[in-house]
């Protein structure tokens, strides 16, 4: 247990730093730096906004500054703390270069609940569909029931988001004014963007569920307990469904890393003021600091998610060692 | 299961007249001619394979069709719901204005335009908030889609089937190395460091240069780089279950050579998994050309893209004027596309297992 964690920290160690170093490698191989794209500046002005934002020092002082609060100046090893860039070690993202007067850090604190909310709306959507039609047609298979249910999965899976959530939008904001169309505020705007973003998740899991409750329900130990006599309802609930729900267990970390990235799109759509539409806002602004914090905060999320997914996966499910596959 | 008539030819006496047949020198039939017959049966294969068939073929002869050009507007008019073909199957108003094109469509629409001069359809499908025909840029735009599905196939038969297949088949310091590498690009949240590379690239450079890369081929190597890592996997989990096999390993003491075990037992084990994988590679390539395309990031105007088209569709809603043609048309494409795809993938997979017959 404890070996495993610390390998997975060590992997998440590596990756993180890949992270910072392959988004910073990308930042600075841009041609004209990351404030070019704004009026012209007076020489003055444009070298007081550089050495503001230390783009007036060389590249591998610019990485370290980035890393961690190690700059290597005259202040010696960890430099000045009263500096702007704290460094990611420090749990600094630095400021924004678009928003000004502004930290990446503040920009996330304000943004991350809303897509936590969005991100927590859209799993409950997924596993309350993706359980009920994975039940639904694996109790009763070969019925219409069970074929509608898997038309719609299917369905589910071949479209993007995004034309879900347009289609949404059409029947239930604009033709039949129930929720509202886009915005943030209320828990009514979160009932459709939660289920454009879910719906692709809720067709997984709906076929995982199913495929695994009819393999559970085939076993030899099913059919001496209907011999025995025990009723139906407690056959499913407690032999068939604790490993049926494994699969869908191993899923949410995939599908939790799979909503993130969504709610790029979903968010932008609905107007939703979280971390995903400001990533988009910053990448697309050039706002390098931006982009790579809320790129940091996404693969951490990620990253926990899925450690937690494993360490669920075998507290369900005995034989599995966590050691092995770390 | 009792109606499976399959079952026991696998399992029962069928078997040793399969045997018996073989030594008498006839050829039983191959595992492929058995998967064509089982996919043959299979109502949903079927009609999947010619919608996939025709797709393909639309898209290489939509020059040639009689359509209305996809890139020229006429900015004057509002979007035209569409018109039934009865209604207006054709007008004169055909304009020659497609942007750049290669040679090759540049030949087919000058015999296009000779052929049926200033013919078009109308507008079928209806036309969009710039007086595009929305029918042809579905056409035109699954040519941009297919390529992404052809290219991302191509990669992921290449640099994912070799990858894997060298990790399965090396040593176990080499098979580490190589997964470790696939393990750590898979953790990247590689969509995130995509966006970034295009919206570099997407930035109007200072110096007003021609970039020396286009950002449709960075768009199409993203799209490959990311869409191997997870066929690697499969195909070195097989690569491993196969090299332990017990046929594997009687062909070894019997003393065949590795080439022989790779070219006889290996690759044609690995194949139908490959294949299965590939059906299930594709429809998620697509989806994320309509995701990178939603955010603006996808091939450049007057070019379009499936994604392209449901992303504008997207943007066409608002509560003043539903013009509900705009996202269904691309709506309707894709996911007849990928439903396609979706129950060939199904229906290869039962096709393939052959210990689980017909079920």
């Amino acid at each position: 247990m404890r070996r495993f964690l610390l390998r997975r920290l060590a992997w998440f160690a590596l990756t993180v730093w890949a992270v910072i170093t392959i988004s910073f490698v990308l930042m600075r191989s841009v041609p004209g730096g990351p404030l070019s794209s704004d009026r012209t500046l007076h020489p003055t002005v444009e070298a007081a906004v550089n050495a503001r934002y230390h783009l007036d020092w060389p590249a591998w002082r610019q990485y370290l500054q980035t890393l961690g609060p190690l700059n290597l100046d005259e202040h010696g090893l960890f430099g000045d703390r009263s500096d702007v860039f704290g460094g990611i070690l420090a749990l600094d993202l630095g400021p924004s270069l678009q928003h000004r007067d502004v930290s990446v850090n503040e920009i996330v604190a304000q943004s991350l609940p809303v897509s936590a909310a969005l991100g927590v709306t859209a799993l409950g959507w997924a596993l309350l569909l993706g359980l009920v039609g994975g039940l639904v047609s694996a109790l009763r298979p070969g019925t219409a029931l069970d074929t509608s249910a898997r038309v719609l999965s299917t369905l589910g899976l071949s479209l993007p988001n995004f034309v879900i959530a347009s289609f949404l939008v059409l029947a239930l904001a604009v033709a039949l004014p129930i929720f509202p169309v886009a915005g943030w505020g209320s828990p009514a705007h979160l009932v459709l963007p939660g289920f454009a973003l879910g719906a692709p998740f809720a067709a997984y899991v709906a076929r995982l569920f199913r495929a695994g409750l009819l393999e559970a329900l085939a076993q030899d130990c099913i059919r001496t307990a209907r011999a025995k006599g025990v009723p139906w309802r407690s056959i499913v609930l407690r032999h068939a469904l604790p490993s049926a729900l494994v699969p869908v267990i191993s899923f949410l970390g995939p599908a939790a890393a799979g909503i993130l990235t969504g709610s790029l799109v979903i968010e932008r759509i609905f107007t939703i003021p979280g971390t995903g539409s400001h990533f988009v806002a910053g990448a697309l602004n050039r706002d390098y600091a931006l982009a790579m914090g809320v790129t940091l905060v996404y693969t951490v999320a990620v990253y926990a998610l899925n450690v937690l997914v494993d360490l669920a996966y075998a507290l369900i499910d005995p034989r599995i060692e966590l050691e092995k596959d770390a | 299961m009792s109606s499976s008539p399959r079952k026991g030819e696998w399992f029962g006496d069928a078997t040793f007249e399969r045997v018996a047949e073989q030594l008498a020198g006839e050829q039983a039939p191959s595992l492929w001619a058995d998967v064509r017959r089982r996919l043959a049966a299979r109502a949903s294969a079927r009609w999947s394979l010619r919608w996939l068939l025709a797709l393909v073929l639309a898209s290489l002869i939509v020059p040639l069709l009689p359509l209305p050009s996809p890139a020229a507007m006429a900015l004057d008019k509002q979007p035209k719901p569409p018109m039934a073909p009865w209604v207006e199957p054709f007008n004169e108003r055909f304009e020659p204005f497609y942007g750049e094109l290669n040679p090759l469509d540049r030949a087919l629409v000058s015999v296009r335009q000779r052929a049926f001069g200033k013919k078009q359809t109308g507008p079928w499908l209806g036309t969009d908030a710039k007086g595009r025909d929305t029918l042809a840029r579905i056409l035109w735009g699954s040519r941009t889609s297919l390529l992404v599905a052809l290219f991302a196939a191509l990669t992921s038969l290449t640099i994912g089937v070799a990858w894997g297949a060298i990790a399965g088949l090396a040593r176990s310091r080499i098979d580490n190395a190589m997964m470790r590498t696939v393990d750590v690009l898979q953790s990247l949240p590689t969509i995130f460091l995509v966006i970034f590379l295009l919206s570099f690239l997407n930035a109007p450079s200072p110096s007003g240069a021609a970039r020396s890369v286009s950002r449709e081929t960075v768009f199409f190597l993203v799209i490959g780089a990311v869409s191997w890592l997870p066929m690697a996997r499969v195909v070195r989990g097989q690569v491993l279950s196969l090299r332990s096999a017990a046929f594997v390993e009687a062909a070894r003491t019997q003393g065949a050579s590795t080439s022989w075990i790779v070219r006889a037992h290996i690759v044609p084990n690995v194949l139908p998994i490959v294949l299965v994988y590939l059906t299930l590679t594709l429809p998620s390539v697509i989806l994320y050309e309509a995701f990178l395309s939603f955010l603006g990031l996808g091939v450049e105007a007057p070019k379009v893209s499936w994604g392209v088209l449901a992303a504008d569709g997207a943007e066409a809603i608002s509560p003043l004027a539903t013009f509900w043609w705009l996202p269904l048309g691309p709506a309707l494409a894709m996911g007849a596309t990928l439903l396609a795809l979706g129950l060939l993938g199904d229906a290869l997979r039962d096709a393939l297992d052959v210990k689980r017959g017909e079920a």
